[in-house]
């Protein structure tokens, strides 16, 4: 474990010590067995201050991302845990906030989730009943001790609210506006969705470096052309530019992982200065994560 | 946008229970003005039956104004042909699928539909459609250059759009535009993003009962 973190301390407060945070992610299994994702989580930990765990990423079935979050706070690894507004109404999503306090959980990266559409279960009922601008305003009254009735809890949740944005998306403007939302709202802490365009993020972070609250870069290694090819078809926001897929495709197949682990480095380099940390989302490749970080401080 | 159209005739027969005399029963509501559940149809349906030798008791559609998903006008209309239900086995229901439930409380006999719903999302040339209005107390389109995230949008996003377009088209529909794009190009030209910047809370979803 990184040992500048202290377990139980929210991710504002690493970043508020620190000036700069790296978080990583891993999913839960697709089974009842969690062993080898939390593998991959020490892994990621061994460099990371705080470890996002998704929940249901791509709306394909997963083990419930709290209880993976808990299982890794029993090994000294800090969950950001994921909540989408997919699959639960306000009482669930509501229930699920209280325990994750209750089991130690700090720090909720609060998102609306891909669409079932997209993922192995496109049959199921979408649930969206509260968007991620509405959780989030639901999660900072129970950390006040009221539900979202305005009722009074037993006690009060103190979660650390964290929110996403897509500073790549097509419409940046749009962006920005609910990102404005999600703050007034009561995020805390931004994580991006991947950034391949430093330049375009710098703008972007001049826009909303001024909404105060500590913005972490997303970064995804991309590992072959294929994957570029993938990704820019299949993952929503995500657009890993030319120039990159073309470096990939000029390497050799041998000097591949080099490459694109150098290539995630410049890119990690070129936005850290404007930005409060990094979270990347390694894809398998927890073990090389290192090296993307170690390029930040070359 | 959902859409009531005929049942194949040779579909509904094959649902028919075995020899069972056939009641056909249409609707003075929606299935009259769109003309899949008015007399005109229910006539030529009792007529199609006959000349395939199904035994068709009777049918009966209520007069135009008057909708079969009423429970009050499935019960007048039903009670009306008492004689003709009693020699029937089965009652072929020309009105949309709410109705089911309607007539269903003022009959024992089984319903077998005669319609289908489609559902489509464009009209040619790739322009929206309205889709359902959730008749929502605090509507939102008002606010949002008269087009309706909630209804369009299929994470019914209300408080603007998830990051995933590409090129204006909805991450999960990629055949349309992602509904927040055209808000935005709307409120953008008539100088009104200001309204996209009120935060709209979550929508009520409490049952309540008619009676």
């Amino acid at each position: 474990m990184n040992n500048r973190w202290r377990t139980g301390a929210k991710l504002t407060e690493v970043v508020a010590q620190h000036g700069f945070a790296v978080t990583g992610e891993v999913a839960p299994p697709r089974g009842a067995d969690p062993s080898k994702a939390l593998a991959a989580a020490r892994m990621v930990a061994r460099v990371a201050d705080a470890v996002n765990v998704t929940d249901g990423q791509g709306a394909m079935l997963r083990m419930s991302p709290l209880a993976m979050a808990r299982l890794m706070k029993e090994q000294g690894i800090e969950p950001v845990w994921q909540v989408t507004c997919r699959d639960r109404n306000r009482i669930a999503l509501q229930a699920d906030l209280l325990a994750a306090h209750a089991l130690g959980v700090r720090n909720v990266l609060i998102v609306t989730g891909d669409h079932m559409v997209l993922g192995d279960h496109p049959d199921a009922r979408s649930v969206f009943e509260l968007d991620s601008v509405q959780l989030l305003h639901v999660a900072r009254g129970l950390n006040e001790g009221r539900d979202m009735t305005g009722a009074p809890l037993a006690a009060a949740t103190n979660l650390c609210l964290g929110a996403v944005v897509a500073p790549e998306a097509d419409n940046v403007e749009l962006q920005i506006l609910k990102l404005r939302k999600k703050i007034d709202a009561g995020a805390e802490f931004i994580q991006t969705q991947a950034v391949f365009d430093p330049p375009r993020f710098e703008r972007f972070m001049a826009r909303a470096g001024a909404l105060g609250v500590p913005v972490l870069a997303g970064l995804i290694p991309v590992k072959s052309p294929r994957m570029a090819r993938f990704m820019n078809a299949r993952i929503p926001g995500v657009n890993v530019p030319p120039w990159l897929i073309q470096r990939l495709n000029e390497a050799d197949p041998g000097d591949l992982r080099a490459v694109a682990l150098e290539l995630a480095g410049q890119i990690a380099a070129a936005v850290a200065p404007c930005c409060q940390g990094l979270h990347i989302m390694a894809q398998g490749w927890e073990d090389a994560m290192g090296e993307i970080v170690a390029a930040v401080a070359r | 946008m959902r859409r009531v159209v005929p049942t194949p005739l040779e579909v509904i027969i094959s649902r028919l229970p075995a020899g069972a005399p056939v009641f056909v029963l249409g609707c003075g509501g929606c299935a009259t003005r769109e003309r899949f559940g008015g007399a005109k149809q229910c006539r030529e349906l009792a007529e199609q039956l006959a000349a395939e030798g199904v035994e068709v008791a009777d049918w009966a559609a209520p007069e135009p104004g008057a909708a079969t998903c009423d429970v009050q006008v499935a019960r007048r209309v039903l009670s009306d042909h008492a004689d003709a239900l009693e020699r029937a086995g089965v009652i072929v229901l020309l009105a949309c699928p709410q109705a089911e439930p309607a007539v269903a409380q003022v009959t024992d006999l089984p319903l077998v539909s005669g319609v289908q719903t489609i559902t489509g999302t464009t009209t040619g040339g790739g322009a929206m459609t309205v889709e359902e209005c959730d008749l929502c107390d605090d509507c939102i389109a008002r606010a949002a250059g008269g087009l309706c995230p909630h209804s369009f949008c299929p994470k019914q996003l209300m408080n603007g759009p998830c990051g995933g377009a590409q090129s204006g088209r909805c991450e999960v529909f990629p055949d349309r535009p992602c509904v927040w794009e055209l808000i935005y190009r709307r409120l953008k030209a008539d100088g009104n993003l200001k309204l996209l910047e009120r935060y709209r809370q979550p929508m009520s979803f409490r049952v309540t009962s008619d009676e």
